[in-house]
């Protein structure tokens, strides 16, 4: 459906994390991940609004899971499908056509 | 470790996830919450967990803001303007809804601060509802064989502390006594005095209480232990973290190490600089000892038994050594949840207390509702009017909303204002003894809770008003037939405020008859004009009863020197001591109790206790001569009726006496108590170590004289100011105060509301029979006529709310008597009395709209529509 919008700075981010955790993301995981990259503390409520609107977009696919370990617990798992992957893909090139040539005058300071 | 997260944020984002994946959102931040408390601390971890619920919740509302913001917000704007203008037009209207919203909503910010920090929040122990007080409970009289009669309850005597922390329980995984005492600091600077908890050490389990620093007390017998309270530590020793390594204090002349620091839980035991151990010397121990019922015994219920279990097992163990011990024949025993052995006595206050809160809040919404249905109607015009110019029902509702919100809000904010401020004084006229009253405070939780009522009530009140306005078109004659259903069901609601009110108001002065008759009883003493101190006297100076004695006679009589009638005292009336002593007046017969106090021999003339017959003590009466005793003719009139008892020798404990007088009997616990048997025995015979001092003259008057005394006599004694002795009495008054207070103050309140319903009823109805009255004047009914009339209706629903409210008065008769005691609230006087003022007030309620209607230029009308 989504295939010709572009994503948001802040899908972008989540998408991101997801394709860096691989298939054991949840919303706990995602949060940890973008902390430990970035530094951002993201709000998790609003990772999961992301998370279902890219759902109902169907770039990204859940299922429920349960975490290994101690506490067992049911979880919510997301995993990268491949309109996501492509709608990433085309973001990244987005930015960097617009990139392109400004890293000179970045350097100097932004022109106003 | 065991840092949780917030509990408001976590219900915050609970409501604003989406329902699917609630629980997996949530369990999602609790992960990452354990996390950030590992490696960043609990603090910092519940920060977090704040922002991440107030984001979550702007994440969530995100959509419908940007729609609200993209569309209608210059709507929304032009709206509020508009409500906000409207409001001003009619600050009247506006006024009311604050006024009576705001009432209604501090009253119940307050009552619920009060209830919630007071009786409802769980004690601060770990599992509360284990921590158990014992009691013994004393047999019935003989003759009054009644099961259902209540039991006294009493506290335990060292023996039998002793006994139980030796038994082997199996429901009961811990017993610890608790006493009080104020022991003297020695130190180079000089003595002071601290108070002491003395405690058995299982009490820092029972009751949870980790140390700060270093340690609990241990077991060893023999180890000269404190352990001090947190707020001593930092006043007395700087909060040195060092004290627990080393230091030593010496209290009551013995050495102690400091071992820990600790924090004592709110509510029980009470505040104090020292803990130390209790520990029993042969001397308590003695079967003699086991009637000396006065320490506070806590216990510990097993998980795997229930609390009724374990007041079975603590009444068996009594009644097994009732077999052995004369002290306990017939005696038995009983375990007691502590949170509601500590409420006990408020309880019926606190009950009372909630429930009117609550009822006034529904009152002021009901009231608010009926302000907002008149107004409604007068705004119908306006309504047609701007229908008719195009506005959509949409933007009407939202305008409606808009005006409803902003009522509430500003109510909510004034009630919380009024509520902060409230509940200063309210604490004050608590009692001091009821538990944790100094932790109340309006929390941020009520506060919130509050604010969002207030919104809610406001925005409900409002919808209701538009609802009503919504089917009616402005059909000209046929409003007061439109408006019909909401005046049936206002009329309703203000007989049952009229109601309410009644209740109320007669419940209120019942309780203050009842205190202007127990005011009226006669205490057997005089406490108007006596100042009082208390005198302990420690160290090895007076070890000897010989030293004892000096040092009492030689502080009655410099003050006498000063010109001051003074006496001294072990066990004044109202005091708050009870020392029941057992007697035998033959030696056959069985042991009776009665109160015992040492006395020197100005006692009974500066107390004003009368002399009924026979002689009062004299400096004759000393070690050495005849052993005597005045007895109380309670006492008498039970042992020796009709005869005199003067000369007769009755046994108190073990030592025969000489009875030399009889007087006056006076009451130890309060005017409702029966008068308990006493008898007096002079202090040169048995020199205690502590006594009251009792001067007659006005605090103001003799302080410095007796500080002076004090300072010559012994400076390291610490002796407190003199205060007045009345104020034993009016502290026994407070409780009763307070709920005299309480149903006072709502009596007023809800005699304000009714008022102001019933004003507000009549007013519309007035309004809307405008046209009706004017058609009527014009053909020639007379003022009075239209006058009598509306008056009559507004009387009538009056005389229903009265019938109602005492119907319901003489039903809950038996209720109040329960809440509040043996209260005696049936005097004829006072329904009338209240009939009479909420007869008045309801009059003049229904006369001011009724004179408007016949001021009315019936021409004037009659072109109006």
């Amino acid at each position: 459906m989504g295939g010709r919008e572009y994503l948001g700075e802040f899908e972008l981010v989540v998408l991101l994390a997801l394709a860096r955790l691989g298939d054991d993301a949840y919303g706990a995981s995602i949060h940890s991940e973008i902390l430990e990259a970035t530094g951002r503390d993201v709000s998790i409520p609003a990772v999961y609004v992301t998370l279902k609107r890219m759902d109902r977009k169907g770039l990204v696919a859940s299922s429920l899971g349960q975490r290994t370990g101690s506490s067992g617990r049911a979880t919510r798992n997301y995993r990268l499908l491949p309109e996501g992957r492509e709608a990433m893909s085309r973001s990244r090139a987005l930015l960097e056509g617009l990139w392109r040539g400004l890293d000179q005058p970045l350097a100097k300071g932004v022109p106003q | 470790m065991n840092a949780r997260p917030p509990r408001l944020a976590r219900i915050l984002a609970r409501l604003v996830s989406a329902s699917d994946d609630r629980e997996l959102l949530l369990a999602d931040l609790d992960e990452r919450f354990e996390e950030i408390v590992r490696v960043r601390g609990a603090d910092t971890a519940r920060r977090w967990y704040w922002s991440q619920a107030l984001r979550g919740t702007h994440a969530r509302l995100r959509p419908d803001l940007d729609l609200l913001s993209r569309r209608s917000w210059e709507g929304t704007m032009g709206d509020f303007r508009q409500s906000v203008r409207s409001l001003l037009r009619h600050p009247l209207y506006s006024l009311g809804v604050v006024g009576t919203l705001s009432v209604g909503l501090a009253s119940a910010a307050a009552v619920g601060s009060m209830a919630w920090h007071v009786w409802l929040a769980p004690m601060p122990f770990p599992d509360p509802d284990r921590v158990v007080r014992l009691f013994e409970l004393e047999p019935p009289p003989e003759g009054t064989r009644d099961a259902s009669a209540e039991l006294t309850r009493w506290r335990l005597s060292p023996p039998l502390i002793q006994d139980l922390r030796d038994t082997e329980w199996s429901t009961v995984d811990a017993v610890a006594g608790v006493t009080r005492d104020v022991l003297d600091w020695s130190r180079d600077e000089g003595t002071s005095r601290t108070s002491a908890l003395v405690v058995s050490p299982e009490l820092f389990d029972i009751l949870g209480i980790a140390p700060m620093l270093g340690r609990a007390l241990s077991n060893d017998e023999q180890a000269g232990e404190v352990v001090l309270t947190e707020p001593f530590w930092r006043s007395a020793f700087g909060g040195d973290p060092g004290v627990v390594m080393g230091r030593s204090m010496i209290l009551g002349g013995e050495s102690h190490a400091v071992v820990g620091v600790v924090r004592l839980p709110a509510g029980y035991p009470g505040d104090a600089d020292v803990i130390v151990r209790m520990a029993f010397d042969a001397e308590q121990l003695v079967e003699g000892m086991r009637g000396a019922r006065y320490l506070d015994v806590l216990a510990r219920v097993d998980p795997a038994y229930d609390l009724a279990e374990a007041s079975a097992e603590m009444n068996r163990i009594v009644v097994a050594l009732g077999e052995r011990f004369p002290n306990h024949r017939g005696w038995g025993g009983e375990a007691v949840r502590l949170s509601d052995e500590l409420l006990r006595p408020y309880r019926g206050v606190l009950g009372l207390l909630l429930a009117s809160g609550v009822v006034f809040l529904l009152l002021a919404i009901v009231n608010v509702a009926g302000l907002v249905a008149a107004r409604t109607v007068e705004c119908r015009p306006e309504r047609a009017i701007r229908m008719a110019l195009g506005a959509s029902e949409r933007r009407l509702l939202r305008g409606s909303s808009i005006e409803s919100l902003l009522l509430g809000a500003v109510s909510g904010a004034v009630a919380l204002f009024f509520a902060y401020w409230m509940l200063g004084p309210l604490r004050t006229l608590v009692p001091a003894e009821v538990p944790r009253v100094e932790e109340v405070h309006l929390s941020a939780g009520i506060a919130a809770a509050i604010l969002m009522l207030a919104l809610f009530s406001g925005w409900g009140v409002g919808g209701l008003g538009y609802f009503l306005s919504r089917g009616a078109t402005p059909a000209i004659g046929r409003s007061a037939a439109a408006a019909s259903p909401p005046v049936a069901g206002r009329s309703v609601l203000v007989a049952g405020q009229v109601a309410l009110t009644v209740l109320l108001a007669t419940t209120g002065g019942g309780i203050l008859r009842h205190m202007v008759e127990l005011r009226r009883v006669d205490m057997g003493f005089e406490p108007e004009g006596v100042a009082y101190s208390q005198v302990t006297l420690v160290g090895d100076r007076y070890s000897t009863p010989e030293s004892k004695r000096v040092l009492w006679g030689d502080l009655l009589g410099r003050l006498e020197a000063r010109g001051l009638d003074a006496a001294i005292s072990t066990n004044s009336p109202m005091a708050g001591s009870n020392m029941p002593w057992g007697y035998r007046v033959d030696p056959t017969s069985e042991q009776a109790w009665a109160q015992y106090h040492v006395v020197s021999t100005g006692y009974f003339r500066v107390m004003g206790i009368e002399l009924v017959e026979g002689r009062t003590f004299t400096p004759d009466d000393r070690e050495g001569s005849e052993p005597v005793l005045v007895i109380s003719e309670v006492l008498a009139r039970a042992h020796f009726p009709g005869e005199t008892s003067i000369g007769r020798v009755i046994d108190v404990v073990g030592a025969p006496k000489t009875i030399v007088g009889v007087v006056r009997a006076t009451r130890h616990r309060g005017p409702e108590e029966v008068p308990p048997e006493e008898f007096y025995v002079p202090f040169g015979q048995d020199p205690w170590g502590f006594a009251q001092v009792l001067v007659r003259g006005e605090p103001a008057g003799v302080a410095a004289a007796f500080a002076e005394v004090v300072k010559e006599l012994d400076p390291s004694l610490g002796v407190p100011p003199l205060a007045p002795y009345t104020r034993f009495v009016s502290e026994w008054y407070a409780a009763l105060r307070l709920q005299l207070i309480i149903v006072g103050v709502f009596a007023a309140v809800g005699t304000a509301l009714a008022t102001l319903g019933l004003y507000s009823l009549v007013a519309y109805k007035v309004n809307s029979r405008r046209r009706e009255i004017g058609v009527r004047m014009a053909l020639g009914a007379s003022e009075v006529r239209v006058f009598s009339d509306v008056v009559r209706q507004g009387v009538s629903l009056a005389v229903a709310g009265m019938i109602l409210g005492f119907t319901a008065w003489y039903l809950s008769l038996p209720l109040t008597r329960g809440l509040l005691g043996e209260v005696d609230v049936s005097d004829p006087w006072i329904p009338v009395a209240v009939a009479g003022l909420v007869g008045f007030v309801t009059l003049l309620a229904s006369a001011l709209p009724a004179r408007s209607s016949v001021s009315v230029d019936p021409a004037v009308t009659l072109r109006s529509n």
